[in-house]
């Protein structure tokens, strides 16, 4: 993408000034600029998410698998898309996680397990 | 392509099923720069320790490993079965022996006793509670019922283990395809906890501090105690607790903890009943620890298409799949389920045939 309101030619400052703009506050940015730069962000991270339309999970998988075993920094934000850490992270062969959080709501977790109501047998907790 | 390809891969990561798989679909596999860089370089003893089991389990396998130990070639032969005896170094537990043999074991040419001595429960690998409680289970989706077993003869904690497993499996000819989406709701909570070396009420306050967090979900909770004394009770102390969640419609959630030195039981009952219920959060048929089980079936199935939901992705099993289609050039069709956060999962079967069962 272009950046045209910027007098240096060079490309390398063109970037270091698009880094800038991105991670800085909205008080420091021309407004359209930084409108064009988090557009740009949401549009590459939109993918990842795994509830967005446009996600394939078929290329997250095989689409470049050469570059997901080497570790691009690309394919590592793919595959967090599954809730993850990147196969690279993967020190070992294991499959067990020992991962959990804590901020699952209790409600949440209600609709996962059978209660009275679902039970067809008539056998209610009551 | 030939189907006698060799398959190149790089790295120690991944090189138990990268080994289990090149045997099933009979292509040669070579891997290496295994650890090259390290200052202990090339395979570690329970990688040496699965090749020798891996040979011990078949006929007619070939390994050749590099003078360094950084590259191995394997050319698979055929799955034998019958009894195997194996001592397992204390670097793992004999959950990362099991989970190669539960793979190969029903294709084997007769009955799989394996007899493993080592470590039977820690933070790295499958416990042998939870493999004897879903992973032999599970096998019943594939039509595998009669005649699997997994006795615990002995426990063994880390760090000098001294315990010591049984394992039995029939054979069969092929595996059904699977057609299981509906992963139901959970309906009731099993477990296991168990004790080593330490006093019996330590089983006792892990099932208090488990239920505590569980049982507000829901009532139909039994967590049996598993004190171990005297011989049957290995060589160093510990506890831990193995949680099985069961759906309407069999559908099995798993998650273990295994005490670190210094530990309380109660710790060790939350976290893992916390453990469990981030799984059943997860989704899916199949837990984060079978997916690659209900995976590698689907391929080894007849060729209709299989289909199974599971819950997100491991990274584990993301490789998996890169390495079955290495092996046997079959992709999934992978359908994310925006609601239930879950993924479908479909493919065509590979018409997997056990030649070395005999038709009697």
């Amino acid at each position: 993408m272009e950046d045209s309101d910027s007098d240096n030619d060079s490309d390398d400052d063109d970037l270091l000034q698009r880094v800038d703009n991105i991670s800085s506050s909205d008080e420091d940015l021309d407004d359209s600029e930084a409108d064009n730069a988090e557009d740009e962000i949401v549009e590459r991270l939109a993918p990842i998410h795994l509830g967005a339309k446009r996600v394939n999970l078929m290329d997250v998988v095989y689409g470049d698998a050469s570059a997901a075993t080497k570790g691009s920094s690309k394919s590592k934000a793919k595959t967090s898309a599954f809730g993850g850490a990147d196969a690279d992270d993967v020190d070992e062969d294991n499959v067990k996680s020992l991962a959990f959080t804590d901020d699952i709501d209790d409600r949440q977790l209600y609709r996962y397990f059978i209660t009275g109501a679902d039970r067809s047998d008539g056998e209610d907790d009551e | 392509m030939s189907k006698r390809d060799t398959v190149q891969f790089e790295g120690h990561k991944f090189l138990k099923q990268r080994l289990v798989l090149s045997i099933l679909s009979q292509r040669p596999v070579r891997i290496i720069k295994i650890r090259p860089d390290d200052e202990n370089p090339g395979l570690r003893d329970y990688e040496i320790t699965l090749l020798r089991l891996l040979e011990k389990a078949t006929n007619g396998s070939k390994f050749e490993i590099s003078h360094t130990g950084t590259s191995v070639l394997l050319r698979p032969g055929m799955i034998t079965g019958g009894r195997i005896e194996m001592e397992c170094p204390v670097s793992r537990a004999i959950g990362y022996y099991l989970e190669a043999l539960v793979a190969l074991a029903p294709f084997g040419k007769e009955q799989m006793t394996a007899v493993l001595h080592g470590i039977t429960m820690n933070n790295t690998d499958l416990s042998v509670d939870t493999i004897r409680t879903a992973t032999l289970v599970n096998y019943r989706n594939f039509g595998i019922e009669e005649g699997v077993e997994l006795k615990i003869t002995k426990r063994g904690a880390p760090p000098k283990g001294g315990g010591e497993v049984r394992f039995m499996c029939p054979v069969v000819r092929s595996v059904k395809p699977l057609n299981f989406v509906d992963q139901g709701k959970i309906r009731r909570i099993r477990g296991i906890a168990y004790a080593t070396r330490v006093s019996p009420q330590t089983a006792n306050r892990i099932v208090e501090a488990a239920r505590g967090e569980l049982n507000r979900f829901i009532p139909d909770i039994y967590i049996y105690t598993d004190v171990y004394k005297g011989a049957e009770s290995g060589l160093s102390p510990g506890f831990g607790l193995s949680l099985v969640a069961e759906s309407t419609t069999g559908a099995l959630m798993t998650a273990e903890l295994c005490a670190n030195p210094g530990d309380a039981p109660e710790d060790v009952g939350r976290d893992a009943a916390k453990m469990l219920l981030n799984e059943i959060v997860r989704g899916g048929c199949f837990d984060s620890s079978h997916q690659w089980m209900a995976l590698l079936m689907m391929v080894l199935g007849p060729e209709h298409v299989s289909r199974t939901r599971i819950g997100k992705l491991t990274p584990f099993t993301i490789q998996y799949l890169r390495d079955i289609r290495e092996f046997f050039n079959i992709t999934f069709k992978i359908k994310p389920d925006p609601e239930t956060n879950t993924i479908t999962m479909t493919c065509l079967g590979s018409g997997f045939t056990n030649v070395g069962k005999k038709t009697t």
